[in-house]
This record gives C-alpha cells, sequence and structure tokens, in this order.
C-alpha cells in the first residue's frame, strides 16, 4: 500500500529540509545584515545561496550514485576510517546544530512570548516534541513536514505579506553597493546555514525518486533564501540600516509593528513568532533523527532508545551551553568553522571519485561493446 | 451432532435436546401428502418465522403444497426443489440446520430424507428502512441502514447493480453468530486490504458482535488513538459510494451503520450530498467545516492563551470589555473555561439520553437558562458563554460524530497546553495531534492523505479534499483504488480539455 512503502516523495523531502533551515535562515540571516550596509548583506546573501546552490547540485549528483545507504558507499569509495569521520563530523554538526536550535527557541519565546516561563522548560517543551515526531521514523517526519510546511509557512508569508506594506517607512531606496571583502566573509556565513546539507544524503535511498534529490535540495535553497531576502528587505524598508543595528530580532520587531488590512488582532507579533518556532519542532527533530541514525552507524546498533538518549545528549549540550550567545559562540566556531568546511571538503572529494568510478564505468562498457 | 440421519425421530431427538429449555424455538411436527403418510416436523423462531398457515407466506404455501401432493412425490418435490420455491437450501448437517434455524428461518425435517430444508422467512424483528437522523442531507436519498445485514447489503446493491460487487458473509462471535458482511468491488478493491481485513476479523473470538463498533475496535491499527480508523455511515450511498472508489465496507447484523475502510481524515470531513451540489458551495462548506474543526479544538484554549499571556493581541476596545466582563468573576479564566466547557458535556451528554422532546427541552434550559444565570451569579463572563457556544457550534459543524468525538478530548489536551505555555502550547498542542495523525495508518493508508503523500495520486484526492473541483474533473479515483484501475469517469468524445 502506498503508505506502507517506506520512501518518501521529493515533495516531502523539499518541505522537510525547508522547514529544517526557515527558521535559523530567518532570524539569523538578518542579524547578520547588522554589521553592513543592506544593500551589502543582499549581495552577501545572493552569495551565500549561489554558493549553497551549487553545493545542492553537488550533494544531487553523489545522491544520484548512491546505491544501498550512504555509509556503506562512502566505505566502498574512500575506506572504512573515513566513512566514520564522516558520521562522527555530521554527528557533531547535527548536534550542534539542535543545541543551537534550542537555545534560539528559547531566547525567542522567552524574549517574544513566555518572559515569565523557565528557558530550561521551555526546551524540554521543544525536545519531548522533537522525539515524539522522531518516534514515527522518518515517514512520519515527512508527512508532518509535508502538511507544517503549508500550514505555518502560509500564514506566515501573508503576515510579512501585510507587514512589508503597511509598516514601511521609506527607507528602501534605490542605491549601490561595494564590493568587500567583508561581502564575501558574510556570504560564508549564509552558506554557513545551509552547509550541512549533505547530510541530507543518508535518506538519499529512502526517496522515491533519488536523481531529483538535487533538484529539490536547489530548491529548498532557492526557497530560503528568497524568503530571508524578503524579510529582510520588508526589516530594511521599516527600520532602515540604522534600525536593524538596533533591533537584535528585526524580524519579529517588524511583525509587532505590522497592521494587517482588515486584521482583528491588534499586535501580530505573537502568532508570527509561535507559528515561527512551530517550525523549530520539525527542525530539531530532524537534529535528533540524524544524531540517532548517526550514532547507530557509529557503534553498529540502531536501538528505539537511542531517540531519547539523544534527546537528553542536546538537552544536556544546550544546559551546558547556558545561553544562546555562548551557544551560537560554539555553533559558530565549531560547526561553522570547522566541520561545514570539513563536510564540504568530503563532499567534493566523494564528488570527484564518483565521478572518476562514473567515466571508468563508461569507458569499461564501452571496451565491452 | 454431525450429519442428518435419515430417520426423522433420531434428528427429532436431537433437536429436541438442543433446543430444550430454549421456549421461543418451536418443533413442529406434522405430515405431509394427501393421505398425511409423511411425517415431518419444522423447527423455527416463533416470531422470526411466517404464519405457515398464510396463503402469502413461503412456507404456508410450500406447505399447502405438500400437503395437496400424493406421497411418492413429496420426496422429489423436495429434494429438486421442484415446488419452485427461491429461498431454500438443504442443509446436510446439523450444525447447519441449527444456524439456519438461528439466523430466523424455518428448517423443515423430513423423514427418510437425510437433509434439513431452510425454508426463508421474513426473519427477526427489525426497525426496517429508515430515515437518515445523524448524516442528515440537502439534497439526496434520505433512506438510511436498517438493523438487518441483508437488508443493508440488498440497499447498497440497489444502488450498484454490477455482478461485480461482491458480498461476503461470515458469523462472527462464538454465541451471537453475528452475520457480517463484507462488501466491495472486485477489480477496485485491492487485495491486501480484503486480506488484511479477513485477517483481522480471524483474529479474535469473542462471545458477542453486538455492534459494528465491536469490530471496529477489535480491528483499530491503533487502539490508543481517539480517531476513528474507520468510516461509520448509516448512509446507504454513501456506502455505495465508497464501495465504487475502491473502499470495502463492512456490514455487521444488528448494526444501522457500516464500516468503510480505509479512512482518512479527508473522507471523514465530506459528506455524500457533498458530489450533489455545486463543487463552489460544497468547497465552502468544507472549509467551514476544517474551520469548525479548528475551533472546537483551539478557541478555549485561544481565549486562555490571550487573556493569561498575551492581552497585547487583543484590539484595546475589546481588552477594556473583556477586563470589565471578567471584573467580578472570582475564578482564572482556565477555571471559568473548564467549568462552563464541563456543564456543557453535561448537557449534551444528559440531552443525549433523555427522549427525544426532553433532550431538546434539557439543551434549550442549559443553553440559555444556566449559561444567563451563570453570567449574573458572575460565576462566568459572558464572552467564556460566547467561546464555548462557538467551540460547540464548530464541533456540530464535523460531519463525523466519532472526529467530532475525538477533537473534543484534543480540546481539553489544548486547554491545558494554552494554559501553560500561551499561544505556543497551542502550536506545541497541534503539532503533537499533526504527528499523531501522521503516524495513524487506515489499513495502510495514511491517515492524512492527500494532505501528506497526495503526491503519489495526481488528479485523485488532490481535486477532491478542502476544496472539490467541478465533478468532471473528478475523472481519478482516490488511492484506495487499485493503481491500474483508477479512471472512473469518461466522457464519451473525449474532453474538451484533454482530460487533464
Amino acid at each position: 500500500m502506498v503508505a506502507d512503502n517506506g520512501k518518501i516523495s521529493t515533495r516531502q523531502l523539499g518541505r522537510m529540509v525547508v522547514l529544517d533551515w526557515i527558521g535559523k535562515a530567518a532570524l539569523l540571516l538578518p542579524g547578520l545584515a547588522s554589521g553592513v550596509s543592506g544593500r551589502s548583506f543582499i549581495l552577501s546573501l545572493v552569495l551565500g545561496v549561489g554558493l549553497s546552490l551549487a553545493y545542492g547540485r553537488l550533494v544531487g549528483y553523489l545522491a544520484s550514485g548512491v546505491r544501498g545507504d550512504f555509509p556503506s558507499y562512502v566505505e566502498e569509495r574512500l575506506g572504512r576510517l573515513c566513512a566514520r569521520l564522516l558520521m562522527f563530523l555530521y554527528f557533531g554538526y547535527a548536534f550542534l546544530n539542535t543545541v543551537l536550535l534550542l537555545r534560539l527557541f528559547e531566547e525567542i519565546a522567552l524574549t517574544f512570548i513566555l518572559p515569565e516561563a523557565s528557558g530550561e522548560l521551555l526546551m524540554g517543551v521543544l525536545v519531548l516534541g522533537a522525539v515524539y515526531i522522531v518516534s514515527g521514523g522518518l515517514e512520519v517526519r515527512a508527512r508532518v513536514s509535508e502538511v507544517l510546511c503549508f500550514t505555518a509557512l502560509a500564514p506566515m508569508a501573508l503576515l510579512l505579506l501585510g507587514a512589508a506594506f503597511t509598516g514601511g517607512s521609506g527607507y528602501l531606496v534605490p542605491g549601490q553597493a561595494e564590493l568587500s571583502p567583508e561581502m564575501a566573509g558574510n556570504g560564508l556565513r549564509v552558506f554557513m546555514v545551509f552547509g550541512g546539507m549533505g547530510i541530507f544524503l543518508f535518506v538519499a535511498p529512502r526517496l522515491e525518486e533519488r536523481k531529483e534529490m538535487g533538484r529539490t535540495l536547489m530548491r529548498a535553497v532557492a526557497v530560503t533564501g528568497l524568503a530571508a531576502a524578503a524579510l529582510l528587505l520588508a526589516a530594511i524598508n521599516a527600520f532602515g540600516e540604522a534600525g536593524m543595528r538596533a533591533f537584535p530580532w528585526p524580524v519579529i520587531t517588524l511583525m509587532s509593528s505590522a497592521e494587517i488590512p482588515g486584521g482583528f488582532l491588534q499586535r501580530w507579533d505573537v502568532i508570527f513568532t509561535a507559528l515561527l518556532l512551530g517550525t523549530f519542532f520539525a527542525a530539531v527533530s530532524a537534529g535528533l533523527f540524524y544524531m540517532r541514525r548517526l550514532a547507530g552507524g557509529l557503534l553498529g546498533k540502531d536501538r528505539p532508545a537511542a531517540g531519547p538518549l539523544m534527546a537528553l545528549f542536546v538537552y544536556a549540550g544546550a544546559l551546558w551551553c547556558a545561553s544562546y550567545e555562548t551557544a551560537a559562540r560554539v555553533y559558530t566556531v565549531l560547526g561553522g568553522y570547522l566541520c561545514v568546511p570539513l563536510l564540504v571538503g568530503f563532499t567534493l572529494l566523494l564528488a570527484v571519485v564518483e565521478c572518476a568510478g562514473r567515466k571508468n564505468g563508461k569507458a569499461g562498457e564501452r571496451r565491452r561493446i | 451432532m454431525g450429519k442428518l440421519s435419515a430417520e426423522l425421530k433420531k434428528n427429532e431427538q436431537a433437536v429436541r435436546e438442543l433446543v430444550k429449555g430454549c421456549d421461543d424455538i418451536l418443533v413442529r411436527p406434522m405430515r405431509l401428502g394427501k393421505q398425511q403418510g409423511i411425517d415431518c416436523f419444522l423447527v423455527y423462531i416463533e416470531t422470526a418465522v411466517s404464519n405457515m398457515m398464510l396463503e402469502d407466506s413461503v412456507i404456508g404455501k410450500m406447505l399447502n403444497r405438500l400437503w395437496e401432493m400424493e406421497e411418492e412425490d413429496v420426496a422429489e418435490a423436495i429434494e429438486n426443489n421442484s415446488l419452485g420455491v427461491s429461498d431454500t437450501k438443504e442443509l446436510p448437517t446439523m450444525e447447519e440446520a441449527m444456524a439456519a434455524m438461528l439466523a430466523g428461518n424455518a428448517v423443515l425435517f423430513v423423514d427418510h430424507f437425510d437433509k434439513a430444508i431452510k425454508i426463508g422467512s421474513k426473519g427477526y424483528p427489525g426497525t426496517g428502512v429508515m430515515k437518515a437522523d445523524s448524516e442528515k442531507v440537502l439534497r439526496g436519498s434520505k433512506e438510511a441502514f436498517s438493523e438487518s445485514e441483508k437488508v443493508n447489503t440488498a440497499l447498497i446493491r440497489k444502488r450498484v447493480r454490477d455482478t461485480t460487487l461482491k458480498v461476503k458473509e461470515t458469523p462472527l462471535g462464538k454465541h451471537s453468530n453475528t452475520m457480517t458482511a463484507v462488501v466491495y468491488m472486485e477489480g477496485l478493491a485491492y487485495q491486501p486490504i480484503l486480506d488484511n481485513l479477513e485477517k483481522k476479523l480471524d483474529s479474535f473470538e469473542i462471545d458477542g458482535v453486538l455492534d459494528g463498533g465491536v469490530i471496529e475496535h477489535l480491528t483499530a491499527d491503533l487502539k490508543y488513538s481517539p480517531f476513528p480508523q474507520y468510516q461509520t455511515t448509516e448512509r446507504p450511498d454513501r456506502a455505495a459510494m465508497a464501495v465504487l472508489e475502491g473502499r470495502v465496507a463492512v456490514i455487521c447484523d444488528n448494526s444501522p451503520e457500516a464500516l468503510l475502510l480505509p479512512a482518512t481524515l479527508n473522507t471523514l470531513f465530506q459528506t455524500s450530498d457533498d458530489y450533489y451540489r455545486h463543487f463552489a458551495i460544497v468547497s465552502f462548506l468544507r472549509i467551514l467545516r476544517y474551520l469548525g474543526a479548528f475551533l472546537a479544538v483551539s478557541l478555549p484554549g485561544i481565549y486562555v492563551a490571550a487573556v493569561n499571556f498575551h492581552p497585547q493581541l487583543l484590539p484595546t476596545n475589546l481588552l477594556f470589555s473583556l477586563a470589565e466582563a471578567r471584573a467580578g468573576v472570582p475564578f482564572p479564566a482556565l477555571v471559568e473555561v473548564l467549568l462552563l466547557e464541563l456543564s456543557f458535556e453535561l448537557l449534551r451528554e444528559a440531552g443525549l439520553r433523555m427522549p427525544g422532546p426532553v433532550g431538546n427541552t434539557i439543551g434549550i434550559v442549559g443553553g440559555l437558562i444556566i449559561g444567563q444565570a451563570a453570567v449574573s451569579a458572575n460565576i462566568v463572563s459572558p464572552v467564556v458563554v460566547v467561546v464555548v457556544a462557538l467551540t460547540a457550534l464548530g464541533s456540530f459543524a464535523v460531519p463525523n460524530e466519532e472526529v467530532s468525538e475525538a477533537l473534543r478530548l484534543v480540546k481539553y489536551m489544548m486547554l491545558g497546553l494554552c494554559a501553560a505555555f500561551g499561544i505556543l502550547g497551542l502550536v506545541f498542542g497541534w503539532i503533537l495531534v499533526l504527528v499523531h495523525l501522521a503516524g495513524l495508518k487506515s489499513f495502510g493508508v495514511s491517515y492524512l492523505m492527500p494532505f501528506a503523500g497526495g503526491s503519489v495520486n495526481p488528479g485523485g484526492e488532490s481535486r477532491d479534499n478542502i476544496l472539490r473541483a467541478p465533478l468532471d474533473k473528478l475523472y481519478r479515483r482516490p488511492l484506495f483504488a487499485r493503481r491500474q484501475n483508477r479512471t472512473r469517469m469518461r466522457k464519451k468524445g473525449g474532453w474538451p480539455d484533454g482530460g487533464r
């Protein structure tokens, strides 16, 4: 039967990927713009998204060649040690990313929705929800993402549209941006948001149309990049570049001043933030899902208790970080400057080996003919 | 028990032994033939069999003819059914004879004949075909299922006059022997679903199956889920429509409802007149139903979240009037809502159990008088009355009672979460519900189809979910039907748009 085939569709993968990124991108990317001019940052965004699109193409190329599961594929191409190292790096990346998401969730929820609540409790709720999602396996996660992507993002898009047209102060005017080394640095920081996308290779064998994976990832990068750009433009339009520096979370501040035509409510920031934080459940569940799989691969056994254990591990990591700022610093240094470059390097190396393998295969075929 | 004997005395003795103490079962010895030279006896349940002397009953006619025959012709007439009685069957064993008698037929035992004859009769008393009560529609048939499995399968057959409509009967229940029919279209229904159903029906032994609900709960995949994994319907046209989509109907004797499987959330929000009315109206009504379901689950929670955590959401005027209205109420918002919600649940339950007119009165008395009195006594604020009333209206807009009941339970979970985490609790609650629904399957079909995974059957359910496309665009069956047989409509001469 349809629901029992153990596979997910490319549409579901696309939505899972968008949900993994959208919360982080919507909140963190506009923050990167606070140090530079808005126009420069848009160029950085274009650079970062362009790099991510190219990386997505590369990951798609590899996905089309993966036979069986991804760790075995890596082992076959680069040896057992490399395969284990790669899994360890991905595990580390997923862990750091999930810890950051937990702390980001806590920070936003405490600042904008529940100022008197306990941050630890909020993170606990997020982890519990994510564990529940992970317990259903990949198919359940895919279905949840497919529905959540529409039900959370469509109202958010409408709210953004309303905010963009009503909260404008005329700051957004045509001008020029200068190319600078700083812009390239920001571009790389944008790439960091998408840099872990190679992790989706672990679900490539479960994809109905594996060859479409690259296109799906590229589409997801484009959607997330466009959403971030739209949020950024709306925020710059409302607050100007100086205003962007004044607000730590300009996107949410933008929503607090939005007047939705015909809207009944006085303020919309709580609704927007709650919807945005809703996507964190999907993103954190993705982190736990991959951590569980990777830990299973590294230890050689996958047990049902591994899900809650990973959740505890992540929760402990978030508690250890103590604040969002620490989590962000740890993520930037270990995740962004260490894991992402190494993972991209590994992916490039695998692509080269895969390409050589395919060429040899074709040459062998020609010789046989 | 075992094979029947050719000696009538032995059979009669065995039958009398079996029905000893059953005063409602009659054993009537009689003689057949012109000279009344052949001994026989008839065994039947008193109220289930027509008066055998009546000319217009099958048994009466048959016995009258047998009384008029020569003795030597009687055996031949019975053996070859030369009387042309439509509903007779030879039963070679005592078990079959007893089962036929307990099913409401008369069973005739004749001397020197080692088989019993089942003679169909009016059967057990039942309610007959009624008017649909819980699934009322504006357009379409008003017929509802009766409490007889035979009548119910006939009501479906009346609508699907095709021999590919198959009806497989199985007795269920060790003592109740309730006849259960599995109705499906051959070539449309997936064989694995039928096999799975058969396996599940065979997987339990129970004293009695007194309603389809017993089958539903014994064979559900996820027993702890409050959401129904079968669709129940009291409408034969709904069941016929489902069968034509490749779904399977299970009809249980003594139950005025059919169980339809597989069920998805989408099918549970559809009604049969959705297909008899204009698509724009239907789409609008479906949006209203989903909105109703959202309100039924979320509204009390939203109220508590807004009052306790996010008053800044509300327009200033409303906020002032809300504060004014709540000024004299001694309870926190959560208690206030819970008090009124539970009172409403009590009213609903009381109204349901009371006889018809009294039940209605209780609803009016409860709704108007108790609500008004509670507001006057400052127990609850008027806004809460509006919130609870809207919540109830929302749940009534859901066309499936089982879904509505499940949503009632979810509402309390949502209320608790909103009381703890404000609007974030609402999001968290909905995510929990979504994950639960995403994990639910009804006979291998995802419960969230086509909202999730709908891309596997383009042109099918995707045109018939929250919005319904015009009828001529619904030419593909949903994915319940076999993949190679999903076209349900062809326009003679081709479609103007090429059938896209």
